[in-house]
């Protein structure tokens, strides 16, 4: 088995965990299972990211989604309990038009995809030779940290202020004196 | 490069797409909506890595990382809000909690 | 690092499904088969549940869980600027363009930043537990 079958195997492998999680958060009823299938869909892209090159934002992905998001998003069904009541009607009156305006989504995409040329196809690299040499033989997580506190200081900073508007925001909506 | 081709990813990203769009447009309950926005966040993060794989931009993978931490902002924004609109209505309808309008 | 060297996290993978497999079907092949209504129990040999699972929980975990995932996400930011420090500091090896000194300065607005909703948080009284 060639090196390149290997990673045709694993891409459909962590493909079919991802569409499957996927499905599986729109579809199953019981909302706990739909957020078990969502963990099993966002360990897939994990999987993808190690299969791109991109093993520190793989790492970023199971410590914030999976760690963090997918946690708070438990607690909250934990806070909501008539969410899980069978008598209650999970859709809408909008099951076909929004398959249908999904599909057209998805086929437009499509179509956009395989017409566009992109620049892989011309071999124009976008940044220095020793640039691409560093980030084949260094880690990750070194060429991501001084690419964001080297280039990107600001956006890195807007994210500190914004952490601190989500922090501030939820404590003020989610903390009453009358829980006490 | 012995690789899978660049439109494999893509096409998977716009399908996981679909499917969180799906999730968004036809849900009534605001978890599973929000998940499904998250679902939809993570499509699009995984065509960044794409590209920044395929095309060598090193930005791509800078730009899901602060995509990610939107996310989570969101997240702990959002979610607080449905608590707290549990919390006042005891309602799981988003179509029925149109308070401002009344 | 290459993602050639996850084949060992892949077959690392492989083998705990394949020891949790046999284990379960050698353990359903030899066990007797008893049915009973006590081994249904949640805890078959401790309390008897009462009640549903499906209470309302305080809402003070929340809080508690909001202020664990911004600051979750403040680690993961600090950990590729630790990793990153030499490059940063003296931009070896390679020729990356050093900025010295200020790297330190941005981690340290980063954190002063979260430390003002850390504060607020605490003055609020997320932090008092009972």
């Amino acid at each position: 088995m060639s090196p390149a079958d290997l990673i045709a195997i694993y891409f459909y492998f962590f493909a079919a965990l991802a569409i499957l999680g996927a499905l599986g958060v729109v579809v199953l009823r019981n909302i706990f299972h739909s957020v078990l299938s969502m963990i099993v869909c966002l360990f897939a892209v994990a999987g993808f990211f190690v299969l791109l090159n991109a093993e520190f934002l793989a790492a970023v992905q199971v410590i914030i989604y999976v760690g963090a998001i997918m946690v708070l998003i438990i607690f909250a069904i934990l806070l909501s309990t008539r969410i899980m009541r069978r008598d209650i009607v999970q859709t809408n009156a909008y099951v076909l038009p929004g398959i249908i305006v999904s599909l057209a989504f998805l086929v437009t995409t499509f179509f956009v995809i395989i017409s566009t040329r992109f620049v892989e196809d011309y071999h124009v690299p976008f940044y220095p030779a020793w640039l691409a040499e560093a980030s084949e033989k260094l880690d990750n997580t070194m060429i991501v940290g001084w690419s964001l506190m080297a280039t990107y200081s600001l956006p890195f900073e807007i994210a500190s202020i914004l952490l601190l508007m989500a922090l501030i925001g939820g404590v003020v909506l989610a903390h009453r004196k009358e829980d006490d | 490069m012995t690789d899978v081709p660049m439109f494999y990813y893509t096409t998977l990203a716009a399908l996981l797409f679909s499917i969180g769009a799906v999730g968004v447009i036809v849900k009534r309950n605001p978890i599973l909506i929000f998940m499904s926005i998250e679902l939809m966040l993570n499509a699009v993060n995984l065509s960044f890595i794409t590209y920044s794989r395929y095309l060598h931009f090193l930005e791509g993978q800078v730009y899901a990382f602060l995509l990610i931490t939107v996310a989570a902002a969101e997240v702990a924004v959002g979610l607080a809000i449905i608590v707290a609109l549990f919390r006042s209505k005891r309602e799981v309808d988003v179509d029925a909690a149109s308070l401002m309008k009344e | 690092m290459p993602y050639q060297d996850y084949n060992w996290v892949a077959l690392f993978i492989l083998a705990g499904i394949a020891f949790t497999g046999v284990a379960l079907l050698v353990a359903w092949l030899i066990r007797p088969s008893r049915i009973a209504f006590s081994k249904l129990t949640t805890y078959e040999c401790g309390e008897e549940p009462q009640y549903t699972a499906w209470i309302r929980y305080n809402p003070r975990f929340y809080v508690i869980a909001i202020i664990f995932l911004v600051f979750d996400v403040d680690v993961v930011f600090m950990f590729p600027w630790a990793s990153a420090y030499k490059i940063l500091l003296f931009g070896i090896p390679y020729h990356f363009e050093a900025i010295g000194l200020p790297a330190f300065g941005e981690m340290f607005i980063f954190l002063v930043i979260l430390l003002l909703g850390w504060l607020f948080a605490w003055k609020k009284g997320a932090f008092e537990w009972v």
